[in-house]
């Protein structure tokens, strides 16, 4: 691995259309800034990871699991209001009525 | 409540860009779904009666395949915010005109510990079919967000 060292305010360049700035060093932690071509994506290592770790999963799905899975589906789309995920990213989830699919 | 003959003859046949429900997407990803890298292409073919649940099917000889849900259905709530330049490399006039989806989990035998992936949304532009999985930067967004309600 190539090992560069750099100051605050000074770049690298990767190939023609790629720089890396190094903007803050503070403490343990350094806060870069990429210049890169739109199609090149920039993710921190440990998240693509676990995405693509959920895809692998995603992908032993099988169609078995369909008939179980459309319990779950919200039953009156159109209607609206008719739930709200029991996860994290739900926020003032209305009550579900008494709608409670058992497995 | 099948459409008559009539309606169905009465639509224009000249040439048309086809915009009838029946034809499957074809999604084009202009970056591959981490961890498959090799695959770029799919279709979205409906999985249920409902049109709830699609399978995201790679058009390649023995490519994966995944279940995905619009997340305005199952999560009427999740609202993310998409970055500007990857709607704009998709060709989106604005992120409003984006369909999202989440791919779902079903761990084997467990239907009901089904997860949604809402960190990482898979965003199509419904006039070209272009698509592309995009990592939220918003930590907030679970990764695995139980289906079950």
């Amino acid at each position: 691995m190539l090992t560069l060292t750099r100051s605050v305010g000074e770049t690298i360049r990767i190939g023609d259309d790629i720089e890396v700035h190094v903007v803050e060093v503070r403490g343990g932690t350094v806060r870069l800034g990429f210049k890169a071509p739109r199609e090149v994506t920039i993710h921190r290592e440990e998240v693509y990871r676990q995405i693509a770790e959920a895809n692998l999963l995603a992908a032993q799905v099988t169609a078995d699991t369909l008939g179980a899975l459309a319990a779950f589906a919200p039953s009156a789309v159109a209607a609206g209001a008719a739930g709200a995920p029991s996860g994290p990213a739900g926020a003032a989830a209305p009550e579900p009525t008494g709608r409670d699919a058992q497995a | 409540m099948t459409p008559t003959p009539a309606l169905l003859a009465a639509r224009p046949t000249a040439p048309v860009a086809a915009p009838s429900p029946p034809t499957l997407q074809v999604l084009h990803l202009d970056e591959p779904l981490p961890g498959f890298p090799a695959h770029r292409t799919y279709v979205l073919v409906p999985a249920d009666g409902a049109g709830l649940l699609s399978w995201l099917q790679s058009v390649d000889a023995d490519g994966p395949r995944f279940l995905v849900v619009p997340t305005q259905a199952f999560f009427p709530h999740y609202a993310p915010v998409l970055p500007p330049a990857a709607c704009a490399e998709l060709g989106l006039a604005s992120a409003g005109d984006a369909r999202i989806y989440a791919v779902l989990t079903v761990p084997a035998g467990d239907v009901p510990a089904a997860t949604a992936n809402l960190r990482a949304p898979l965003v199509v532009a419904p006039a070209t079919g272009r698509a592309r999985q995009i990592v939220l930067s918003d930590a907030t967004h679970p990764i695995r967000c139980p289906v079950r309600r």
